[in-house]
């Protein structure tokens, strides 16, 4: 081989090794290389492990709020339904006291009556009626209102007191006899009109009507209730009447707007929930 | 009060009629004594199912408890025609005999003819058509009929033989006779609280559902059809109104139970009671139909109450003391509009018990074994409740004036009768 060639591949090798330097690495390169990735590699599980730590933390704090969460409401459950269930208790014992009042009263009525009747008997000493009843009635032909614990007075010897009457015309009407029983309530008053008894007997007598199936007459009777005794017991259902009694004769409107004054005048009575169940089927 | 159109002294002692001698004159005018059953002798009928049907007039005359059946074929010879040749009043009037009760063949079926003894002479004829075939449901209401006319002619009131009583037995609604015979069910199962319309055509009863109960309303062979409205929820213990234009029942979806009530041709039902959580069942109509009876349990535990059947002027009606455990329940209005019945827990067991309108006053009906869920006869003296006398729970009828009882129903698991209207 002649030295000529020779010369020319040294050079040209000369001249592609630093030309190829900067592509081909050495395997130190690489594997300093590898070690970089390595490095970062575990940089980047380090952040990614703190990474799901801090999520798996918070996780937990999240789970343990709901637990939280979950228990108080479970025990704000307990309580509204205790209170609920108390609520009920309460309202049932006050239905049961309310049933036990007018039981009571229709039971001291009677007592009432009683004493009133034995008074009258022969040698008896007068009672005085615990009702107010007054001997003579007012002025103005018996329109006043009632007062309860008015001032009391005593029933003239042998006429029957105000309970006694009522009771003899409930007594009547039970019986069936609606006419005898009105001449008894309307007795009761003209000759008590302060008693505290007289809106009873002023219902009682549009009672006796609406047994005869007199509807035009017990309505004039059941608005004038309202009208003389707007607080007494039986203003509610009088008023609730007047309104059956517009709507069974096809006034609508007007049984509407009674209804209406029905819940608004008294709300918390069983009237008013008769007649918001009326206000609602009949729009 | 209507009168018997019999002269019950003629079997009076003769002293007695001689220290009473009537004074001169003609008198019109019928006897009645308070109390006294007076005798009635049904004549043997020679004709086909003549047997049959002498047994069931006679069955019914003596369920009326308002006559006494004089049994045995009785002193009556038989003429040519099948008609007794003479009637021997006096031979009767020695048996105790008041009236004679004759039935006969006729060319339009069957002629009865009633005969007073003492003025020996017959006081009414009618004539009777009893449809085909004998001895079918049709043939023996139509004898039961025959019989309420009897005792009306002869007593001023009519009985209640030609009636039905429902009643609930293994889920399902049965129907049986006055006199207990047809017993069969007639309702598919589930079916609580049966309940007659008025009209006697038709009846209403719970039924139990996957949505809840609902009021069904079935006539007779035809099919049972729910009550609009009554799909959710609870719906139980149905009454109708005596004009059969309303029909009541206790409907609740929370806390309790409310009546309720639906006119006819109206879409929506509307409130009788407030209740304000306590439950309100089981009403039942006064017969002039202004007023409901129903219990409630508003006062703590369950009472009897009354109230307008608007829903106003409601009242405790029984007795009631503080502290009283035990409780009354399921009422019942007389036809005659003066009491009702009830059940009521003494000594720990139901007994039927009724209360007078009027003054209040209780009288205790019942005290052998445990008897519950009373109902009014048509006839207002009679009741049909539920009885555990005879080991098991059947159906009995009690008479409320003389205290007399029967059996109605055998085989037990009986409850909730309902006693018809007159058919």
């Amino acid at each position: 081989m002649s030295a000529g060639p020779r010369r020319g591949r040294r050079a040209a090798l000369l001249v592609l090794v630093p030309a190829c330097a900067g592509c081909l690495a050495t395997r130190d390169d690489l594997r300093v290389l590898q070690a970089d990735i390595a490095v970062v590699r575990a940089e980047q599980a380090k952040v990614d492990s703190a990474r799901a730590r801090q999520v798996g933390d918070v996780l937990a704090a999240v789970r343990a709020s709901q637990d939280s969460l979950r228990a108080l409401g479970t025990r704000v459950a307990r309580w509204q339904g205790d209170q609920k269930e108390d609520l009920y208790a309460i309202q049932q014992q006050l239905i049961t006291i309310q049933e036990l009042t007018g039981l009571s009263q229709r039971r001291l009525l009677e007592l009432r009556a009683n004493l009133e009747e034995r008074a009258q008997e022969p040698g008896a000493p007068a009672v005085p009626s615990p009702s107010g009843g007054g001997v003579a009635p007012p002025a103005g032909g018996g329109a006043a209102a009632p007062t309860v614990g008015a001032i009391p007075s005593v029933a003239p010897p042998g006429a029957p007191g105000p309970n006694q009457l009522l009771q003899l015309a409930l007594d009547q009407l039970r019986r069936g006899s609606a006419g005898s029983a009105r001449a008894g309530f309307q007795d009761l008053v003209t000759q008590y009109p302060s008693s505290d008894v007289a809106p009873l007997a002023q219902f009682y007598v549009a009672e006796s009507y609406a047994q005869e199936g007199k509807g035009a007459s017990a309505d004039s009777v059941y608005r004038l209730v309202v009208a003389r005794y707007p607080t007494s017991e039986k203003a509610a259902t009088a008023l609730y009447k007047h309104g059956l009694h517009l709507q069974a004769s096809g006034r609508k409107p007007e049984a509407r707007a009674v209804f209406a004054d029905v819940v608004k005048r008294f709300p918390r009575s069983d009237e008013a929930v008769l007649a918001g169940a009326r206000l609602k089927d009949a729009p | 009060m209507a009168t018997v159109a019999l002269s019950a002294a003629s079997a009076a002692p003769a002293a007695s009629a001689a220290a009473q001698t009537p004074p001169a004159g003609v008198r019109i005018g019928l006897t009645y004594e308070a109390g006294v059953r007076p005798g009635v002798f049904v004549l043997p009928i020679r004709a086909a199912a003549g047997d049959s049907i002498r047994a069931i007039v006679q069955r019914d005359l003596d369920f009326g408890d308002r006559l006494t059946v004089i049994g045995g074929d009785g002193p009556a010879a038989a003429g040519p025609a099948g008609r007794p040749a003479q009637l021997n009043y006096a031979l009767h009037a020695a048996l105790g005999a008041a009236a004679l009760v004759e039935l006969v063949p006729s060319p339009r079926g069957w002629r009865l003819t009633l005969h007073d003894v003492a003025r020996k002479q017959a006081i009414d004829t009618r004539e009777v058509a009893l449809p085909a075939p004998a001895f079918g449901e049709g043939w023996r209401q139509a004898v039961h009929r025959m019989s309420d006319d009897i005792e009306e002619v002869l007593t001023g009131t009519r009985g209640a033989a030609a009636t039905r009583v429902l009643f609930v037995r293994g889920r399902r609604i049965w129907r049986v006779d006055s006199d207990g015979a047809n017993a069969q069910p007639v309702s598919e199962a589930g079916a609580l609280s049966p309940a007659w319309h008025p009209s006697g055509t038709r009846f209403a009863f719970s039924q139990f559902g996957e949505a809840g109960t609902r009021i069904m309303v079935q006539e007779w062979g035809g099919v049972a059809r729910p009550l609009p409205g009554t799909g959710r929820g609870l719906h139980i213990t149905p009454a109708f109104s005596p004009d059969g234009r309303t029909i009541v029942w206790a409907a609740g979806e929370g806390n309790g139970t409310d009546l309720v009530a639906r006119d006819e041709g109206e879409s929506g039902a509307r409130p009788v009671t407030v209740g304000r959580g306590a439950d309100n069942v089981s009403p039942t109509f006064s017969p002039d139909g202004r007023r409901v009876a129903f219990t409630s349990g508003r006062s703590g535990h369950p009472e009897v109450y009354i109230a307008d059947a608007d829903g106003t002027n409601a009242e405790l009606l029984t007795s009631f003391s503080f502290g009283d455990r035990a409780y009354r329940s399921n009422p019942s209005w007389s036809p005659d509009g003066r009491a009702v019945a009830y059940q009521s827990q003494l000594e720990g067991r139901f007994q039927v018990m009724t209360i007078a309108l009027r003054d209040r006053a209780t009288k205790q009906l019942t005290s052998d074994g445990e008897n519950e869920d009373p109902s009014w006869a048509p006839d207002g003296r009679h009741l049909v409740f539920v009885s555990t006398r005879g080991g098991r729970r059947d159906l009995w009828v009690l008479d409320a004036e003389s205290g007399r009882s029967r059996q109605l129903t055998s085989g037990g698991d009986a409850r909730m009768p309902a006693w018809g209207p007159r058919q």
